[in-house]
């Protein structure tokens, strides 16, 4: 399959980082990051973690219309999240696909994680009485990297639309036998926003996963520092600052 | 990992959301864009941008600045989107909508008339929903909300014209906004970035707005060389915006007269737009010493404008 031009191999970072040959790694996956590809969303985003390919706008903050009293002090978050047809290997059915009240949804599903992991990231206390809505629609998903990708499209996308961050999140998937495990993790805080494993295995093996996915995560947050800062400085030029 | 601390001399450096500014919080002050980690007593930034050391005070500024941000004073042109009781629920393109309270703005007979209760259910006699009208930001209430007010003549509805939306930090904060431009049009510019162009001000409408107080709008029928003339500049604007220049009376007016070999539905196409750029370029080039006549060095041709103010 052919790969866009920016493609980059994630390990290529790895300057300051003692990385060995690991079991778990995998040198063939590739990371494009680029973002303001929607000019109506005030931010917006387009990942591709090996073959998931995810794309996420971002509208807001904008008047609430919810007059629950939390919504008097913080900013509200209201996640949306849709699965094209030709996502999977088989086709999913747009009309079989409920919202809101089916508990079984994938897609509800997904959304309650990528709240939970945004949420304590963002300066909510700075945008009260507003809402930041987040819509991602999912191109293709490779069956492990769907939520890393996710939640990676959300940050930079949030990045994109100058919403306060307390840190850039960075998420990372890896499955071993089986069982999926996702970490979303802050670097310059060193804190695990949270961490979600679907499957089965022991502590130790547990352990190792987060230690590994801990490092994959700070070599994905060099690749979007990297995307951000060179897109900050096309914009610089583009807006004639002397700088 | 060591964390993405930057050099001491931060002043202009880019950087994103989590990076560490300074660890002497004692020293500086907290700016737009920051935010203080008090447990290791570091100073970070919470938004990807430049940052931007003032004496003491450090913050980090976004490149393009999406939203709108109100400050008293301001003119800004904003769309009716709810009547409630004794105000209307205005958007102005900001992160939260604005108030217009009944008591902010003029009522018909005069502006000294005493307020009645048939006023509160006369209000979508005046503005209903959808309408488009100009008004002063009054006062900003603490949660950032905006009051605005049209107590003066020169503001109200808006009739007929073209609304362009341009980003807000583009237009330029002078002392009039309204300005009647000599190529034949009326243009007010809204510091939120809505800017409306309209046919000019005839002198029998300003006898009506005395005695309407601003709520009878001119709707006689506009001739054809008008609404091109009207057309033209909604291009000129629109190219001011992409090439992201001030805009102002006498910027829209280099871009008019840059624009006039061309037709007018030809002024959208890139490569024409680059042309006038150029153009632009050369003639501000001789009072900025000189620049290149391509697009990115750097140098507004318009910023020995921003020196003078």
């Amino acid at each position: 399959m052919e790969q866009p031009d920016e493609c980059f191999d994630a390990l290529q970072f790895a300057v300051d980082l003692d990385i060995s040959e690991k079991k778990f790694s995998n040198t063939d996956e590739k990371v494009y990051i680029s973002k303001s590809l929607i000019n109506q969303a005030n931010g917006s985003s387009y990942i591709e973690l090996a073959s998931t390919k995810v794309t996420c706008a971002i509208y807001g903050p904008r008047e609430t219309s919810s007059t629950s009293d939390e919504s008097y002090s913080k900013c509200l978050l209201e996640t949306s999240i849709k699965f094209s047809p030709f996502a999977r290997s088989h086709r999913i059915d747009p009309r079989l696909i409920q919202y809101d009240n089916d508990e079984d949804c994938e897609e509800s599903e997904l959304c309650s994680r990528l709240e939970e992991a945004l949420l304590p990231c963002i300066l909510l206390h700075k945008y009260p009485k507003s809402q930041i809505d987040i819509i991602i629609d999912i191109i293709e998903d490779d069956g492990q990297h769907l939520l890393s990708a996710i939640i990676l499209s959300a940050t930079v996308a949030l990045i994109d639309a100058c919403i306060e961050l307390y840190d850039t999140v960075v998420a990372k998937s890896l499955k071993k036998n089986n069982s999926l495990f996702t970490l979303c993790y802050m670097p310059n805080l060193a804190q695990v926003s949270c961490l979600f494993f679907d499957g089965e295995t022991t502590l130790k093996e547990l352990d190792d996963l987060t230690d590994e996915a801990v490092k994959q995560c700070q070599l994905l947050h060099k690749a979007i520092c990297k995307v951000v800062i060179n897109d900050l400085k096309s914009a610089v030029v583009l807006n004639r600052k002397a700088i | 990992m060591a964390s993405s601390i930057i050099d001491p001399s931060i002043q202009k450096q880019l950087v994103v959301p989590g990076t560490i500014l300074t660890n002497d919080t004692s020293n500086f002050m907290r700016g737009h864009g920051t935010y203080s980690d008090t447990t290791r007593n570091h100073l970070k930034a919470s938004i990807a941008g430049v940052v931007n050391k003032v004496d003491r005070l450090l913050c980090v500024e976004p490149i393009e600045n999406t939203r709108y941000l109100g400050e008293v004073g301001h003119v800004v042109i904003g769309r009716v989107l709810k009547v409630d009781q004794s105000r209307w629920v205005v958007d102005i393109q900001s992160r939260l909508d604005a108030y217009l309270p009944l008591a902010s703005v003029n009522l018909p007979g005069g502006e000294n008339r005493r307020r009645i209760e048939d006023d509160e259910r006369n209000m979508r006699q005046y503005l209903k929903e959808g309408d488009l009208f100009s008004a002063e930001i009054q006062q900003i209430y603490q949660d950032g909300t905006l009051a605005l007010q049209t107590r003066n003549l020169r503001y109200g509805k808006l009739g007929e014209g073209i609304l362009v939306h341009v980003r807000s930090s583009l237009v330029k904060r002078t002392k009039n906004h309204f300005h009647s431009l000599p190529c034949g049009a009326s243009v007010i510019r809204g510091c939120n970035g809505s800017i409306w162009i309209c046919p000019p001000a005839s002198t029998s409408s300003d006898t009506n707005s005395v005695d309407t107080g601003g709520y009878v709008k001119n709707i006689e029928s506009v001739s054809i060389d008008v609404r091109k003339t009207i057309v033209r500049l909604s291009n000129c604007i629109r190219i001011l915006n992409q090439l992201g220049l001030q805009i102002f009376d006498t910027s829209i007016m280099d871009i008019y007269e840059l624009s006039s070999d061309y037709e007018i539905d030809d002024l959208i196409q890139p490569k024409i737009i680059q042309t006038i750029s150029k153009h632009l370029q050369q003639q501000k080039g001789i009072i900025n010493g000189g620049g290149e006549v391509s697009g990115g060095n750097g140098v507004d041709p318009y910023s020995h404008h921003m020196k003078e103010e």
